[in-house]
């Protein structure tokens, strides 16, 4: 059965033309991969933005998968770095909200900000403290798996876990990053 | 017990939080909280973040998820626009089926004759409705350099004269004409949509300042259901819809895409509206290069009244 492949058992079989592995790959990871994004971003259409990149990028470079980590621990570093990529972006735009009538946009159901303040209050945090809480906190990565996926010290990986709760309890108390995101404009 | 370090117990705050200690465990980290404000702190946070909850894919964003991937990654042949934003664009379409909006697709046209440029923002009602430009490769952050529009008016030259925004610019016989397309071809390549397109301040057809942060590139304003005949290939048709859907995507709007724009190599552009209440918005953002990866910032955004 096609489904009781391993990741990467159908990650090779993708490499080898197996379309069917694809759809696999696709249908296991992307709720993590979306909810990931969603906190990351903040928003559905990023979210969703982001994870396409994401597997975008996956598939395209699967022949660069060396094994050496799970291929989930590998997809969801990507996936990182297209959320990253994309708030990036993002940060160089005008803020959305911002339009000059001073309106707010009206809500449609598809694009319900998660919570706003927690959302600001993850933006307030420097990307590596947001990566390490939001990796922990919310993906339920060990430290030991994200000092791998990050490439840093394990001590650095507690340290920027701790460091981003508590700024994130502090910014969520004083509502300081709603003043703080209007920086960019 | 209460020698718990309180590096120990930032790693168990985790496990804490959820429910995954056992009782011993559960009752150091209680104990510690007791007296590490720093910690308390810390918990608030986790279990605030383990609060927000994200509503998972719906079957429409998985389908779309899925041919998207699936497109980029398996190369085929190439779907309608609508096919590719389908469920995005749904909620878009609705609003826009209410107004019959406007559409202004924006072509990106070479231009070798320097700095003569046809300032856009002066024909329409004003501030407001003009689709203001600005060709400074500057971050978004720029956007006070509008400000320089008038002093980059003052060297338009040839360029008419204040009231219909770029069409005395597009169709004088200067100089200009030599370097670069005229508005009649402009016309006669697309259907304009007159009563939508007002809404913009453009004049139909014109050409404006590309919204471009290269200098000397013009812009037609068209109706972008006619970018699918202009487009001359499928790569630079595949540029366009790849533009209108990441922008769409990154939008918290009810977009509707008002505009495409292509220059090929290099360039394109987007422009949506979204309404509110009776009050229609439009913005132009989105200036991406030739690989759709990099996305220049929002150059302009209003009000269409």
């Amino acid at each position: 059965m096609a489904a009781d492949r391993s990741d990467e058992a159908l990650l090779r079989d993708f490499l080898s033309g197996d379309a069917d592995a694809f759809d696999i790959l696709m249908s296991r990871h992307q709720d993590k991969i979306f909810a990931l994004a969603s906190r990351m971003t903040g928003n559905r259409h990023d979210a969703l933005d982001a994870t396409q990149e994401a597997f975008i990028s996956a598939f395209r470079n699967a022949h660069r998968f060396k094994g050496d980590s799970a291929f989930s621990t590998w997809l969801y570093r990507i996936a990182i770095n297209a959320c990253t990529d994309l708030l990036r972006r993002k940060k160089r735009q005008v803020p959305v909200a911002d339009v000059e009538t001073g309106r707010k946009p009206k809500t449609v159901t598809d694009d319900i900000p998660l919570r706003v303040d927690l959302q600001r209050a993850l933006e307030a945090l420097t990307p590596d403290h947001r990566e390490a809480v939001i990796m922990h906190d919310i993906g339920g990565y060990p430290y030991e798996e994200i000092a791998t996926i990050t490439g840093v010290q394990l001590g650095t990986v507690k340290s920027r876990i701790s460091r981003g709760r508590k700024k994130l309890a502090e910014t969520l108390e004083h509502r300081g990053p709603l003043e703080a995101s209007k920086e960019t404009t | 017990m209460t020698d718990m370090t309180h590096e120990r117990c930032s790693e168990l705050l985790g496990a804490y939080s959820s429910g995954g200690l056992d009782e011993r465990g559960r009752q150091e980290v209680d104990e510690h909280l007791a007296t590490c404000s720093d910690c308390s702190l810390e918990l608030g946070a986790i279990q605030t973040l383990q609060a927000s909850e994200v509503l998972p894919l719906s079957g429409a964003e998985r389908d779309h998820l899925s041919r998207a991937v699936r497109a980029a990654v398996f190369p085929g042949p190439r779907r309608s626009l609508l096919e590719r934003l389908g469920p995005r664009l749904a909620p878009a379409l609705g609003a826009v089926a209410l107004v019959a909006i406007a559409a202004v697709a924006i072509v990106s046209m070479p231009d070798r004759s320097g700095p003569s440029i046809p300032s856009a923002d002066q024909g329409g009602g004003g501030d407001t409705t003009g689709v203001q430009t600005q060709d400074a490769a500057e971050e978004a952050e720029t956007m006070e350099a509008e400000a320089a529009q008038p002093a980059k008016q003052s060297d338009r030259g040839s360029s008419g004269d204040g009231g219909g925004a770029g069409t005395e610019g597009a169709t004088a016989g200067s100089a200009d004409a030599l370097s670069r397309p005229t508005a009649l071809n402009a016309r006669s390549n697309f259907v304009v949509h007159e009563s939508a397109f007002a809404r913009t301040g453009l004049e139909l057809g014109s050409l404006v300042p590309a919204l471009s942060p290269r200098r000397g590139r013009y812009a037609y304003a068209v109706d972008p259901a006619d970018l699918a005949s202009f487009a001359p290939d499928d790569r630079i048709a595949r540029l366009i819809e790849g533009c209108a859907e990441r922008t769409l995507s990154t939008s918290p709007h009810p977009l509707v895409p008002t505009s495409a724009a292509y220059y090929p190599d290099d360039v394109l552009v987007i422009g949506f509206v979204w309404r509110e209440g009776s009050v229609f918005n439009y913005e132009l953002r989105g200036w991406l290069d030739g690989d759709c990866e990099r996305i220049s910032p929002i150059y302009r955004r209003g009000v269409l009244e």
